[in-house]
């Protein structure tokens, strides 16, 4: 009897593991993952012969730690990232096996400071965001302090008289990452300083309670955002675009984020969004190919697509005309 | 004088006690009355939902036709005839779900024999942000503007727009469009998983229990593993999902994100409360009637199979539905294995990729768009429901099979 049981424990895992994968594996973004299961959905309706993709939202970070894991199909095929791959990353990738990479720039997100409803045309610059967030600052005489600024108004008088307090993605977000980049290191730069090391100072977030840490869930931000008197919140377009009913959105050097200018880019804080394919896995995994191209389809991602409805800023023409190019020729 | 101090102040801490213990019970159900208000005055919007009867020109089925072409034109042609105003400003690609244009393919092809009439009438399903209008979750302005929003409310009183049951929130999975969004899968995911995990946590732990309450040695080894099993109740649910990613996803080859392997992993965390409950139910049997049934000459194993198992039943399943309806609410260590996942397929067996109920509440509380608001209350109010009736079962098994001794 104990001999069967051991037998048969052994055989049932066996079995199981030459069980070949017949659908396509996306992990990444959150702010990605609302678009690409959009894809993947119309990419099943459109083809009825292959299984539904499945979609993971773990994070750019967290995504990419995945896809390079192993060249094998338990790794995932496609990975959504709000942010190009570093050189880290790649080395990682490569070390594995994971060597043929096909990048993809398929849009623009935009990263939306939101407000609470009682705060109408609150308008901010780089340089104060920098001053309100960044764990140093510097002083009147350029020398680098902790951050002595505690509400919005120490910063600049016209700004409310109400406590710092703004809420956003944890590290392994590409979202985080992109505000760094975008706001705090540029915030960082308009000081012109030679003594400053921006990439240094710009990246180290103040930990004081004046930057709280959100979790990976945008929507939960936003009602945190709209039922407070004083929290921020960073998050991506699409969600500040649903819920508009119920917060505001910051300006950003006064321009504020609409589908007007995302579109001719007058607002400043556009970072482009990206899908990297294992190139390899396209023979091997069953309808990849096909998913390549609904992703290119006019309708999916040109101009009045149902990406664009669902928030995405769409590539120009010429830069969708060279993806298209990219990806027939695979 | 004395006597009679002491008499009052055991009344008054007697009333204090009694009132305080009322008190708990009272706030616990208020607590739980809004609990369940905020989610059934959420939810039960998610029930019905809105459709628009549309007059299309009779359908040629040809693979040539413009579907989208002719569901636009008598889209527009029918604003027309309702007398609505400003019909170049209304955002008439946003009125109807994604599916119209198939839709009204698929009536094609099962009209294409009839040629007798003019035109058609079909009902087609309005967009989720028509049905957010309707239900009076979204104003104006925001994804629709003034002009639609109007129209939407005259085609309403006009009657064009009619409430009907929702049924594809139960006959459809999960989807991106709120309006086609539906449990089924969810539904089905967690029925493989339970049943699996009521099947290897049944099995094993009642086969632990009887073990160590009646077969094992007193020695330090049984002890050891006793105090373990007695811990191992504690551990945060997410542990037993990264236990669940190395060893039997990576180290035994498990399939990711399948009812199988969330079993596993589930089973795991209902073991020890089912043990202890079963050692606790056999220690609980009387010894005379052990000890009658020994003198009567049975042997261990008849006395437990007939006497002790049978005796400690009732108190068994009540730990196997505690802990079931436990792990029937558990997403943490879901995550780590693939489950928190975008899947619009329904699974059909143990192997395939398959959400849970409590992970569809979470991704739809997630998603961006406001009219998963509602599918993510109702979803809850079935999973409370079932709830409800896996307590009622346990209550209804304990008194069945309940032996007067």
């Amino acid at each position: 009897m104990k001999c069967i049981l051991i037998v048969l424990s052994l055989l049932i895992p066996l079995s199981l593991s030459v069980y070949a994968r017949d659908n396509i594996k996306i992990v990444g973004s959150s702010t990605v993952y609302p678009f690409s299961t959009l894809i993947a959905q119309n990419f099943v309706t459109k083809n009825n012969n292959f299984k539904t993709p499945i979609v993971e939202a773990n994070g750019t970070g967290g995504g990419i730690k995945l896809f390079c894991q192993s060249p094998a199909l338990v790794s995932p095929d496609i990975v959504d990232a709000s942010r190009e791959m570093t050189a880290t990353e790649i080395a990682m990738c490569n070390s594995n096996g994971v060597t043929n990479i096909t990048e993809i720039k398929f849009g623009y997100d935009a990263i939306v400071i939101t407000s609470p409803k009682i705060f109408k045309d609150l308008s901010l610059t780089t340089e104060q965001l920098f001053l309100a967030l960044a764990s140093q600052v510097p002083d009147s005489k350029g020398n680098l302090i902790n951050n002595p600024y505690k509400k919005w108004s120490d910063i600049s008088k016209d700004l409310p008289s109400l406590p710092i307090k703004v809420m956003g993605p944890p590290s392994t977000s590409g979202t985080r990452d992109s505000f760094v980049e975008m706001v705090l290191i540029d915030g960082c730069k308009t000081f012109k300083s030679n003594t400053i090391d921006c990439g240094k100072v710009g990246k180290t977030i103040r930990n004081d309670g004046a930057w709280v840490s959100g979790g990976e869930n945008d929507i939960l931000m936003i009602k945190k955002v709209a039922t407070s008197n004083n929290l921020l919140a960073v998050s991506g377009y699409s969600y500040y675009e649903q819920n508009q009913s119920i917060v505001n959105a910051v300006k950003i050097d006064g321009v504020s984020p609409n589908k007007l200018t995302l579109s001719n880019k007058k607002y400043k804080l556009i970072r482009p969004l990206f899908m990297y394919v294992k190139t390899d896995n396209i023979a091997v995994v069953p309808g990849l190919k096909d998913f390549m191209k609904e992703l290119i389809n006019p309708k999916t991602i040109s101009d009045k697509g149902y990406l664009q409805k669902a928030g995405l800023v769409v590539l120009d023409s010429s830069e969708y005309k060279a993806l298209v190019a990219k990806i027939n020729k695979i | 004088m004395i006597k009679n101090n002491i008499a009052k102040k055991r009344y008054i801490i007697e009333f204090l006690f009694k009132n305080l213990g009322l008190f708990s019970i009272v706030s616990t159900i208020v607590i739980l009355f809004i609990l369940m208000f905020s989610i059934f005055s959420k939810g039960y919007t998610s029930f019905y939902t809105h459709y628009l009867t549309l007059e299309v020109p009779l359908l040629q089925h040809n693979d040539n036709a413009n579907y989208e072409e002719i569901l636009y034109g008598s889209l527009n042609a029918m604003l027309k005839k309702s007398n609505i105003e400003n019909i170049d400003k209304i955002q008439t690609s946003d009125l109807l779900s994604s599916i119209s244009i198939s839709e009204l393919q698929n009536v094609a092809s099962t009209l294409k024999n009839k040629n007798n009439a003019e035109s058609h009438k079909i009902e087609l399903l309005v967009s989720s942000n028509v049905d957010m209008v309707l239900k009076h979750y979204l104003g104006a302005g925001y994804l629709l503007n003034e002009e639609t929003i109007q129209a939407i409310e005259q085609l309403k009183k006009q009657g064009l727009i009619q409430t009907r049951f929702n049924n594809l929130f139960f006959k459809n999975s999960d989807s991106r469009y709120p309006e086609l969004a539906g449990i089924k899968g969810a539904f089905l995911g967690t029925l493989y998983t339970i049943s699996l995990t009521i099947i290897f946590s049944v099995i094993i732990s009642i086969g632990a229990g009887i073990y160590l309450e009646e077969f094992a040695p007193k020695n330090r080894l049984i002890n050891i593993i006793e105090i373990n099993i007695n811990n191992l109740a504690a551990v945060p649910s997410i542990v037993f999902g990264l236990l669940g990613l190395t060893i039997f996803q990576h180290f035994l080859g498990v399939p990711r994100a399948t009812p199988l392997l969330a079993s596993f992993v589930l089973t795991l965390m209902s073991l020890p409360t089912i043990i202890i409950a079963t050692r606790v139910a056999l220690s609980s049997v009387p010894n005379s009637i052990k000890e009658a049934a020994y003198g009567m000459g049975a042997s261990k194993v008849q006395v437990v199979i007939l006497h002790l198992l049978p005796l400690s039943m009732p108190s068994i399943l009540t730990g196997i539905i505690i802990s079931i309806s436990r792990v029937l609410g558990e997403t943490a260590p879901l995550l780590m294995i693939g489950m928190v996942a975008f899947m619009n397929n329904t699974p059909s067996s143990i192997l395939s990729n398959a959400v849970a109920f409590p992970v569809q509440i979470l991704l739809w509380s997630d998603s961006p768009e406001i009219g998963f608001i509602e599918k993510a209350s109702a979803a809850s109010m079935l999973l409370l429901i079932f709830l409800l009736f896996v307590n009622w079962l346990s209550i209804y098994l304990r008194n069945k099979f309940e032996v007067k001794l």
